[in-house]
């Protein structure tokens, strides 16, 4: 099936892309982001808030935002 | 949703046109030709450095190189990204975007009167500073400027003297993104509202101590008043007679009773360089170089030493006079029991040999 994933860490890009049947919110973020820490991040499906264990539906939005994002002071 | 349909759809019709003019006016190709100036230059001022052997100034031009150069990089990747995928969004999605944004915030307003989108975030605490609710004002028909964001404190905490300072990234209501900034270009570039308003969020919500406006050690920090120096809230002193700031190493403690005192509100002997305060030592004889209190105990107790010293000399003379056992460790108490030396003086004259 194909979702939108919008991957807001860095440069914010937006891929669709294809994933098997069945896939939770968890495992889609375990194959997308194998270095990070599910804590550390925002994720919505649909603009709403989800838990780990939503199966992902065909079309779903799937959004991740790291909980820091640092500021600086000069832009 | 909670904002009534009618202005929504108006509020999105003109967001929607708002961005439909970015995305034209973003693919009039600008390419970083400032930047490459400016790296070409710093490149020539480097070389000329070290032929010269300014190893300060070649360092420095360096560092002002790479940094230049990393601003480089990122100039051409946000030119990759939002030339491909500018697009405008359907009124549809800006609908879900809105609706979005009422999930993550408890109050989102649009104003059609002043072209804004406004979010107000909970309240920003770091690291146990409380820095209250912002408002993330988003003024649409500001965005070819690249102006169309103010981040206004609504209970403000600023510094000390810092009018301008409400977060250590945000002065004069402007949020400085930093890492943030790719993602909010790639945000806007497809309309994603809600993903731009929580990147904010999310920067608001981190402290960067590397590069903030004001380090939050420093928050409450003050300036010194007689040396100028910042000085942090623990270590900070105030005069017990004006209630001016100080630092430590500023504030001068009254011999007698032991407060700290500014400057202006102290007086240094010149006898013994300790610093007085003006309601220990008032000034009563108008004497520049007058001695402070205890120089004066200390000088007048030293004649009595010598007086009575000539007192004892006296002694076979006028055997009828009592005299007085001097120890050194009360000299002070002695000078005050002896009397002045102008009855000594009279003293011993009453019983000189005519
Ligand atoms: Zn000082
Ligand atoms: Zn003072
Ligand atoms: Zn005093
Ligand atoms: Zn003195």
């Amino acid at each position: 099936m194909r979702l939108l994933f919008i991957n807001n860490d860095g440069g914010g890009f937006a891929d669709e892309i294809d994933v098997t049947d069945g896939l939770t919110v968890r495992q889609l973020f375990e194959q997308r982001l194998p270095q990070g820490q599910p804590g550390d991040y925002l994720i919505r499906v649909n603009r709403q808030p989800t838990t780990g264990d939503t199966v992902l539906q065909p079309g779903d939005r799937v959004t991740i935002t790291p909980l820091k994002i640092e500021g600086a002071f000069q832009g | 949703m909670s904002l009534d349909l009618r202005t929504a759809t108006r509020g999105l019709v003109a967001i929607q046109a708002a961005l439909a003019r970015r995305v034209s006016h973003q693919q009039a190709i600008m390419l970083p030709h400032g930047r490459w100036q400016r790296l070409c230059r710093l490149q020539t001022h480097y070389q000329i450095a070290g032929q010269r052997g300014w190893s300060a100034a070649a360092s420095h031009l360096q560092i002002q190189w790479q940094q230049q150069l990393g601003w480089f990089e990122t100039d051409l990747q946000v030119l990759q990204r939002r030339l491909p995928t500018a697009v405008v969004p359907s009124l549809r999605t800006l609908y879900d975007e809105l609706r979005g944004l009422e999930q993550e915030f408890e109050q989102v307003t649009l104003d059609l009167a002043a072209t804004t989108l406004t979010v107000t975030s909970d309240a920003i605490v770091l690291e146990d500073l409380d820095f209250g609710p912002f408002a993330l004002r988003w003024n649409w028909e500001r965005l070819p400027t690249d102006d169309a964001l103010t981040v206004v404190a609504l209970e403000p905490l600023r510094p000390d003297g810092r009018d301008d300072l409400t977060h250590p990234h945000v002065l004069d209501d402007r949020l400085c993104v930093g890492d943030g900034w790719l993602g909010l270009e790639a945000a806007l570039a497809t309309g994603r509202l809600s993903d731009y308003f929580v990147i904010l969020r999310q920067v608001l919500r981190t402290y960067n101590f590397d590069s903030a406006y004001q380090a939050l050690t420093h928050w409450f920090a003050v300036t010194c008043h007689d040396c100028g120096m910042q000085v942090t809230a623990d270590d900070r002193r105030s005069c017990a007679r004006c209630g001016t700031e100080l630092c430590d190493s500023c504030a001068a403690y009254c011999p007698d009773c032991n407060e700290p005192h500014c400057h202006r509100c102290q007086r240094t002997c010149d006898d013994c360089e300790s610093a007085w305060c003006r309601a220990c030592w008032p000034r009563t004889t108008g004497i520049a170089a007058e001695p402070c209190p205890r120089c004066v105990v200390a000088a007048n107790s030293a004649t009595d030493l010598e007086d009575e010293r000539d007192d004892e000399t006296q002694t076979n003379l006028a055997p009828a006079i009592p005299t007085v056992e001097v120890h050194a460790d009360c000299l002070g108490e002695m000078a005050l029991a002896a009397g002045s030396g102008t009855d000594r003086d009279q003293r011993f004259r009453d019983f000189a040999p005519s």
